[in-house]
C-alpha cells in the first residue's frame, strides 16, 4: 500500500516538476528541451512516427514558408517513436496546455497512425497517459501488454525521475541541438552546419536499407498489419478528442499521407489500405480536415531518397517538406486552408 | 563478547535500522525531487543561453555526432531506438561542437 502511494506521489511530483517527458523514448525528438524553450508563437507544430520525425524538417519547413508568407515562421517536429492517434492527443495538448497553441498542426502518418492493433500501442498508452486515465484505460486494453500500458502512470513517475537523475537525458547532444537551433527532426537546412549534420546522419545510418529489407519489411504484414481496426476508444478516440480540442483553439489541422518504398507498401494488405483511406475520408468530412496524399505522387520507386523502405533521408526530406510547405502547409497559414 | 551481550548488540542495530530506514528513504526521495528542480532550472537556463549566445554570435555550433553503437545503452531505450543505433561505427565520427559555421539560429 505504501508502495502504491509512494510510486503514485513520485509521478504526481515529476509531472509538476516538468520532466514528465524524460521517458525511455528520448528519441527522435528531445521534447524535454522543447519544453525549455522560451513560449513563442509557432506557426506549424508537426506530429507523428519516426517517419514524420524524418520526413519533415522544421527549418526546412520555415525556409519555404518565410518566402511565402514574408516574414519570419517557426516551425517545431515533435514527433516520437510509434506515435498514433491517442497520443496526438495527450501529448500535444499537455504540451500546449502551458504554452501558446500554434497555428497549425500537421500530423504526418501511415496506417499505423490510425490502428487500434497497432503493435506499439502499449508504449504509447504507457508514455502518455496521466493517472487519472488508468482506470478507464485498464478497462478499454485490449491485451495484456495494453492492460501493463495502461498502468505505467503510476511507476511513470519513479523511472522518470531515475532516467532525470541519471542525466540519461543529455545522452543524445545531436537531439537537443537539433530541438534548440532547428525545432526538432533529424534533418535542417539553410547552413554548413545543418549539412554536415545531415551527410552525418545518414552516413551513420548507411546499413539501414538493407537491414530493413532483412527484417522489418518481411515482418511487417504479420507485425503491423494481420489486424487493423480503425474505430477503437484509445486510437480512434483520442484522435476525436485531439480534433475537438484544435477546432476548440481555433487551431487548423492538416495531414499528410507520408510516402513507403514500393517495397514496403507491397506489404500493407488492400484491405488495411481502404480501412485507412476510407477513416481520413471519414475524419476529413466530419472535421474538414486538409489532407495531403504524398503516396499518390510516385514516391514508391525513388529508392535515392529513401533512409530504408518507410523512412526519408536527407535529399527526400528536403523535397518532401518543399511539397507539403507548398500544397499544405502554405495554404493554410495563408488563410486558403479551409 | 559474551552471549547476551552480542544479543543486545543485534538487538539495537535491529532496532535502529528499523528506525531510520524509512526517514532515510524520504529523505532521498525529497533529496532527488529537490535535485530534479534545481536541475530543470539549471536546462532552462543552459537552453535560453545557448540561443541567445548563437542568435549574438550570428554562428551555428556544428552538431554533435549522431549516436554509435554502444554509446549509450540500448537495453533500456525499450526498443525505441534500436533500428537506429545498431550501425556500423566506423561510418560516423565525432566532430567539433563548437566549431562556427554561417547561419544564424532560428
Amino acid at each position: 500500500m505504501w508502495t502504491l502511494f509512494w510510486a503514485i506521489a513520485t509521478t504526481l511530483s515529476v509531472d509538476a516538476l516538468g520532466i514528465r517527458n524524460i521517458q525511455p523514448v528520448i528519441w527522435p525528438t528531445d521534447i524535454y528541451s522543447f519544453e525549455r524553450t522560451p513560449d513563442t508563437e509557432i506557426d506549424v507544430a508537426i506530429y507523428g512516427s519516426s517517419r514524420a520525425s524524418l520526413d519533415l524538417s522544421p527549418s526546412g519547413l520555415d525556409a519555404c514558408l518565410s518566402d511565402g508568407l514574408d516574414r519570419e515562421t517557426t516551425s517545431v517536429n515533435l514527433g516520437r517513436s510509434f506515435a498514433t492517434g491517442f497520443s496526438t492527443h495527450n501529448l500535444l495538448t499537455s504540451l500546449f496546455e502551458k504554452r501558446t497553441p500554434p497555428k497549425v498542426i500537421i500530423l504526418g502518418i501511415g496506417p499505423e497512425f490510425l490502428d487500434e492493433t497497432n503493435h506499439r500501442l502499449h508504449l504509447d498508452v504507457g508514455l502518455n497517459s496521466d493517472l487519472d486515465d488508468v482506470p478507464r484505460q485498464l478497462l478499454q486494453s485490449r491485451s495484456i501488454s495494453l492492460a501493463f500500458g495502461a498502468l505505467r502512470p503510476i511507476v511513470r513517475g519513479a523511472e522518470s525521475l531515475a532516467i532525470f537523475t541519471a542525466q540519461r537525458h543529455t545522452k543524445e547532444e545531436r537531439l537537443r541541438w537539433m530541438m534548440i537551433h532547428h525545432g526538432g527532426g533529424q534533418y535542417c537546412v539553410g547552413s554548413k552546419a545543418c549539412e554536415i549534420q545531415n551527410n552525418s546522419h545518414d552516413s551513420a545510418l548507411v546499413g539501414r536499407w538493407d537491414q530493413h529489407l532483412a527484417s522489418n519489411v518481411v515482418t511487417a504484414e504479420a507485425e503491423r498489419f494481420s489486424e487493423y481496426v480503425t474505430d477503437g476508444p484509445l486510437v480512434g478516440g483520442g484522435l476525436d478528442k485531439f480534433l475537438k480540442w484544435s477546432a476548440e483553439k481555433d487551431i487548423q489541422v492538416g495531414v499528410v499521407v507520408l510516402p513507403f518504398h514500393e517495397l514496403y507498401k507491397r506489404q500493407i494488405p488492400m484491405d488495411v489500405r481502404r480501412a485507412f483511406r476510407g477513416k481520413l475520408s471519414a475524419l476529413s468530412e466530419t472535421y474538414g480536415l486538409r489532407v495531403y496524399d504524398v503516396g499518390a505522387q510516385g514516391w514508391g520507386q525513388r529508392r535515392a531518397m529513401y533512409l530504408d523502405t518507410d523512412h526519408l533521408n536527407a535529399i527526400g526530406s528536403a523535397q518532401l517538406t518543399q511539397d507539403v510547405c507548398e500544397k499544405l502547409a502554405l495554404p493554410m497559414l495563408s488563410g486558403n486552408g479551409r | 563478547m559474551s552471549a547476551p551481550n552480542a544479543q543486545h548488540t543485534e538487538g539495537r542495530i535491529r532496532y535502529w535500522t528499523k528506525t531510520l530506514l524509512g526517514p532515510l528513504a524520504v529523505l532521498c526521495w525529497l533529496g532527488a525531487l529537490l535535485g530534479a528542480k534545481v536541475q530543470v532550472a539549471h536546462d532552462t537556463e543552459r537552453v535560453e543561453a545557448e540561443r541567445a549566445t548563437t542568435a549574438a554570435l550570428g554562428v551555428l555550433p556544428l552538431a554533435p555526432a549522431p549516436i554509435r553503437p554502444g554509446g549509450l545503452d540500448n537495453r533500456t531505450l525499450a526498443g525505441q531506438m534500436r533500428d537506429f543505433h545498431h550501425v556500423d561505427a566506423s561510418t560516423s565520427g565525432p566532430q567539433s561542437p563548437h566549431q562556427p559555421t554561417d547561419r544564424k539560429t532560428r
